[in-house]
């Protein structure tokens, strides 16, 4: 398998490049490391596809996937992942993932990204679907850890282990969207610290930020839940947590996601600077999992 | 256990169809992890809603975008996408818009969230370079009625009952006329757009015939006796050169 490099020349954080944006990145041409795009936007629109080859010749894209569901038990879609492969191969991005989800099901696609049980037949049909995945590609593909409101009863793993023997099976690398770590800690309650410190180190790729929302939880007065939006700007339980990150992952790209209620691009830009301000005080902290308790205050 | 092919459609159950009491068992997470999963459920639901709404603005501003977001909750859950780009979802909306409660006496709904459906399609299409009538004429002869061409991206071929293309032109053009009279009459329109631009004429029955069976890889023989069928005193070979003429033709299809 060939790969493209995973590219340290573009640390700093990205933007997710959405449809709104995309004459303006033309037109202005901002100082942004790189952009992400989901294949999904472009593959039915010719003409936004045409904007995008023409943004990848002035910047580094990175292809993040919402539609190869690796996770369903009855596979792959073929089809899909031949018309994301020719992309892939206009775009050459520096970098590719997906989810650890499914969305489809007898042939419908759910246009949302479901939880799966961390179960030993789960891993085994999902390491066998990124095997799939990276062989049509013939690159590494970075699987995202999920946003989660739901476990289930059965799960014999946490989600690190669950995550960890992923990359010990597939050789995948992990894209870290520490967003949905806070979330996640928050809905399923575990320690967010903790989660990020039983990831393989070595295997993360890239990290995620993006907004979401605190909704009160019907079924427990006082609790809330917290919603993946990326409608919102990140908040500030992300940004603490992305500097811990960063202080145990060292220098990946980083990504800011938005989704909803796209606001202008400078303000995008604006929040892509403070990340980097946030990593590099990250990085000039040291943290090991022994002392990750008092950085968590 | 349930294996993850029986877990996944319990759940496909509950997101779809509302349906939480077979997946209850398997799920954890705050006091009531169903109403935890109704957060997929509501995206589920909101974001195709949106997608819909979206595609069809023109549908909702002629019966109102209650009735399009009505009909848009139900198409959801009873033609869950079968596609991967959702700017692909919704070609069987119109046949379901217009069958809904209260929008069946609208005879021309159909027609007309058709023609918007294809409007939307062919506005995002890149147009080519296109052969013009000098390329026609470096064709040998012998080989003209063999023919068969590529069309441009961004093309489409609708029969439609009703007059519909006229009251689209009302609403791209932002106008509410005092009175509009539809007419329930046979319309042959062919549809163009590229980046972001479109445009849909009415044809005669015999260039509709010809450039609809030309589009499809018929060959210009074939194209022909379509048109005839049509019109018999349709000239066949003044049809070609006019759709040279048109821009419509990006060269000749290389292999049948």
């Amino acid at each position: 398998m060939s790969s493209s490099p995973l590219s340290p020349h573009v640390f700093g954080a990205g933007l997710g490049l959405r449809l709104p944006h995309l004459a303006e990145v033309m037109a202005t041409r901002p100082r942004v490391p790189f952009f992400e795009v989901h294949p999904e936007s472009f593959l039915a629109n010719p003409h936004a596809t045409e904007l995008l080859l023409e943004i990848a010749a002035h910047y580094p894209i990175s292809i993040h996937t919402v539609g190869v569901s690796v996770g369903s038990a009855e596979g792959v879609n073929r089809s899909h992942l031949a018309r994301v492969r020719q992309l892939v191969d206009l775009i050459d991005p520096i970098l590719l993932s997906g989810h650890v989800a499914w969305s489809t099901h007898a042939g419908e696609y759910l246009n949302d990204l479901l939880p799966l049980p961390y179960t030993a037949e789960s891993l085994a049909i999902l390491s066998t679907h990124v095997d799939q995945v990276q062989q049509a590609f013939g690159r590494p593909y970075l699987l995202e850890n999920p946003s989660s409101y739901v476990g289930y009863a059965d799960s014999t793993m946490t989600e690190p282990e669950f995550l960890s023997a992923l990359v010990a099976r597939t050789g995948c690398r992990l894209l870290c969207d520490v967003s949905n770590v806070v979330l996640s800690a928050h809905n399923m309650g575990f320690n967010a610290h903790a989660y990020l410190d039983e990831l393989p180190a070595g295997a993360i790729g890239e990290l995620h930020l993006g907004g979401f929302e605190i909704e009160d939880d019907e079924t427990t007065p006082g609790a809330t839940v917290i919603v993946d939006t990326h409608g919102t700007a990140v908040d500030e339980a992300s940004w603490a947590l992305y500097e811990y990150a960063v202080s145990r992952f060292g220098p990946v790209p980083t990504l800011i996601e938005r989704d909803n209620d796209i606001p202008d691009l400078s303000s995008l830009i604006a929040e892509a600077q403070r990340a980097t301000r946030h990593a590099d005080a990250g990085l000039q902290t040291t943290v090991t999992p022994r002392n990750r308790h008092a950085v968590a205050g | 256990m349930p294996s993850l092919a029986e877990t996944q459609a319990r759940v496909r159950q509950a997101v779809v169809a509302s349906a939480f009491v077979p997946v209850a068992p398997l799920l954890t997470g705050g006091a009531q992890p169903t109403a935890r999963l109704a957060i997929h459920r509501r995206h589920y639901h909101a974001s195709l809603v949106d997608v819909l709404r979206g595609r069809f603005p023109a549908a909702a501003w002629l019966v109102g975008d209650g009735a399009v977001t009505t009909a848009a909750e139900a198409f959801v859950v009873t033609h869950p996408p079968r596609v991967f780009c959702m700017a692909e979802f919704g070609r069987g909306f119109p046949a379901f818009l217009a069958s809904r409660p209260g929008l069946t006496h609208i005879g021309y709904l159909e027609d007309f969230a058709v023609l918007e459906w294809h409007l939307g399609s062919v506005s995002v299409a890149v147009s080519s370079a296109a052969v013009d009538l000098s390329w026609l004429q470096s064709c040998d002869p012998d080989a003209l009625s063999g023919l068969r061409v590529v069309f441009q991206p961004g093309v489409a071929y609708l029969r439609l009952r009703w007059s519909v293309d006229e009251l689209m032109a009302l609403y791209l053009a932002d106008q509410v006329p005092g009175a509009f009279s539809l007419r329930e009459e046979e319309r042959c329109l062919e549809v163009r757009g590229a980046r972001g631009d479109i445009r849909f004429t009415p044809l005669t029955a015999p260039e509709f015939a010809f450039r609809q069976a030309l589009a499809s890889g018929l060959h210009v023989t074939a194209a022909s006796e379509l048109a005839l069928d049509r019109d018999p005193g349709a000239d066949p070979g003044a049809l070609l050169v006019q759709l040279i003429a048109s821009g419509l033709v990006a060269g000749p299809r290389l292999s049948s």
